[in-house]
C-alpha cells in the first residue's frame, strides 16, 4: 500500500515537472520518460496503465492532440516489457538501447501524431535535437539508477 | 515482488489501452474541454507549490526594473489620456450636430467592472509554431469566466478623483494592456487564449495622432496571427491608417469606458483590388505574460436612474 501510494506520488511528481516545461522545450530530463522506465522495469503490467494515464494527463496539460502521448506510451512500454527490461537479467547494453528506445518513442510521440493530423511540421532541427538531448539524459538516468540501486541489491543478495 | 508480476502484459490490456487512446483522438471539443480542464485542476495544488516554491520553473519572464515599470506607467498613462481626449472630441462633435438629450434619457453603465489578481501557474503549448496559453489558479469558484478579458499587472497610477468624473473602478483599468482573454475555466484553474492566438477575435479602435491631438479612428476587428503579431481587419480603405496610430477597445457606444489598450500599429498597406487595409498591430506586452495577471470580470449590477420626478428608480439588470 505504501510502495503503491509512493510511486502514484512519484507518478504526479513527475507529471508535474513535465507540464511545467511547457514554456521551455528544452527542458531535460523528462522525469516522466525515467518514471515509466522504471516503472516498466520493476511492475512491467502497472507500467503499461502508469504509461496510458501520464499520457493522458500530458496530453490534456500540454494542449496538444489528446490521446498521442497514450499512444505512444503504450507503445513504447509494451516494446520495453517485451525486450525483458527487468532487474533480474539486466544486460547493460541492451537495457540502455531499449530504454532509450522507449524514452524517444514516449518523446516523439506528440509530435508525429501532430505531424501525422498536419497540425505542426516535423522537420525541424530543433525538435529533433530536443527529444536526443532529453532521451539521452533520460537513459543516463535510469542506467544511474538502475547501477547504484539495483547491483547494490543483487550484491547484498549474494 | 512475485515473479508473476515481471511477465509483460498481455495483447488484451495493451490493445484495451491503445484503443483508449484511439479513441481519445476521436474525443469531440466539448469533452477534450472538460477533460483538460479536469487534469487542470488535478495539477493545481501541486503547480501552486510549484510556483511558490520555484518560481523560476513556471517561467515567468523576470520582472521589470524600477525604472521600466516607472516608465510603463507613464506610458500606460499617456496612452489613457489620449484615448480620453480622443473619445471627448468624438463626444464633443456628436454633441454638436445632434439636438441636446433629455438628461433622463442618459442610462448610466450598468455593467460593473471587477478585477482580480489570478497567479500564472502552468503554460499549455500544443507546439512550438503556437503561442503558449498561460495557466492561471482562479477558476469558475473565483468567478472567472469564459471571455473575461486578462490585463497586464501593474499599480493605478493615475491621480484624478470623481471631481473629474472618473469612477474607482476607472482608475484600476485605465490604459492598461490586454494580454488575452479566457478561453477555458474549470473550478479551480482557467486557460488564457493570448491575443496573439490566431483565433482570438476582438473589438478595437484606433486612436490617430494628429497635430499633436488624438482622434478617434476606425473601429476593426483585433485577430491574432501566427507570427506573434496581430491584425486589425475591416478597416475600410477610405478610412486614415498610419503606422503608430494606438489601438484599444471599442471606446464608443460600449459601457466599458476606460480604454484598454491592445497594441500600436507597426505595418498598414493598401493592396490593390482589397476593400480593406492589411493591418498589422504589435501587442502592448510581447512575450509570455507576467507571473501575475489581471482578470476583468464584467458584471451585470443594478444602477440607479434619476428622473426628474422620483428622484432615483432601479435599472434593469
Amino acid at each position: 500500500m505504501g510502495r503503491t501510494l509512493l510511486w502514484m506520488t512519484l507518478g504526479y511528481v513527475s507529471c508535474l515537472w513535465d507540464c511545467s516545461a511547457g514554456l521551455h522545450d528544452s527542458r531535460w530530463p523528462s522525469a516522466t520518460g525515467v518514471y515509466l522506465t522504471l516503472l516498466v522495469m520493476l511492475w512491467p503490467k502497472c507500467g503499461l496503465w502508469g504509461a496510458a494515464i501520464c499520457g493522458l494527463v500530458l496530453d490534456a496539460a500540454h494542449g496538444g492532440v489528446l490521446g498521442s502521448r497514450v499512444l505512444g506510451g503504450v507503445t513504447a512500454t509494451s516494446l520495453a516489457c517485451h525486450f525483458s527490461l527487468h532487474r533480474a537479467e539486466i544486460r547493460w547494453p541492451r537495457a540502455a538501447f531499449s530504454i532509450a528506445t522507449a524514452i524517444a518513442i514516449w518523446l516523439a510521440a506528440p509530435l508525429l501524431t501532430g505531424g501525422v493530423r498536419g497540425d505542426l511540421q516535423f522537420n525541424r532541427w530543433t525538435q529533433a535535437q530536443s527529444i536526443a538531448t532529453t532521451t539521452l539524459s533520460s537513459t543516463l538516468i535510469v542506467l544511474a539508477i538502475c547501477a547504484l540501486v539495483w547491483t547494490k541489491r543483487v550484491d547484498r543478495a549474494d | 515482488m512475485a515473479a508473476e508480476s515481471h511477465s509483460p502484459p498481455g495483447l488484451v490490456p495493451i490493445a484495451a489501452a491503445l484503443l483508449g487512446g484511439g479513441m481519445l483522438f476521436c474525443l469531440p471539443d466539448v469533452w477534450a474541454g472538460k477533460l483538460r480542464s479536469a487534469v487542470h485542476d488535478l495539477l493545481a495544488p501541486g503547480q501552486c507549490v510549484l510556483a511558490a516554491a520555484v518560481p523560476q520553473v513556471i517561467s515567468g519572464p523576470v520582472a521589470p526594473s524600477t525604472a521600466t515599470a516607472t516608465e510603463s506607467q507613464w506610458e500606460r498613462q499617456a496612452r489613457y489620456w489620449q484615448a480620453e481626449a480622443a473619445k471627448l472630441r468624438a463626444e464633443l462633435t456628436e454633441a454638436n450636430r445632434v439636438p441636446t438629450w433629455p438628461v433622463a434619457a442618459i442610462i448610466p453603465s450598468q455593467i460593473q467592472p471587477k478585477l482580480r489578481t489570478a497567479r500564472i501557474i502552468g503554460w499549455e503549448r500544443p507546439s512550438i509554431d503556437e503561442a503558449p496559453a498561460a495557466v492561471l489558479r482562479a477558476g469558475s469558484t473565483d468567478h472567472v469566466a469564459v471571455h473575461d478579458l486578462v490585463l497586464a499587472p501593474g499599480e493605478s497610477i493615475l491621480d484624478q478623483g470623481q471631481s473629474q468624473g472618473i469612477a474607482a473602478d476607472d482608475l484600476v483599468l485605465a490604459g492598461r494592456s490586454i494580454i488575452g482573454r479566457i478561453s477555458r475555466t474549470s473550478r479551480w484553474t482557467s486557460t488564457i487564449q493570448p491575443i496573439t492566438d490566431p483565433e482570438f477575435r476582438g473589438q478595437a479602435q484606433i486612436v490617430r495622432l494628429q497635430d499633436g491631438e488624438a482622434v478617434l479612428g476606425a473601429e476593426g476587428i483585433l485577430s491574432g496571427s501566427i507570427a506573434g503579431a496581430c491584425r486589425l481587419l475591416h478597416i475600410g480603405t477610405t478610412d486614415p491608417v498610419a503606422e503608430g496610430d494606438l489601438v484599444f477597445t471599442a471606446l464608443r457606444g460600449v459601457p466599458l469606458s476606460p480604454p484598454l489598450f491592445y497594441g500600436t500599429i507597426t505595418w498598414a498597406e493598401l493592396r490593390p483590388g482589397e476593400p480593406d487595409w492589411s493591418i498589422e498591430v504589435t501587442p502592448a506586452r510581447s512575450g509570455p505574460p507576467p507571473s501575475e495577471v489581471l482578470v476583468l470580470e464584467l458584471s451585470h449590477g443594478l444602477a440607479k436612474v434619476s428622473t426628474p420626478s422620483s428622484g432615483a428608480v432601479r435599472g434593469v439588470p
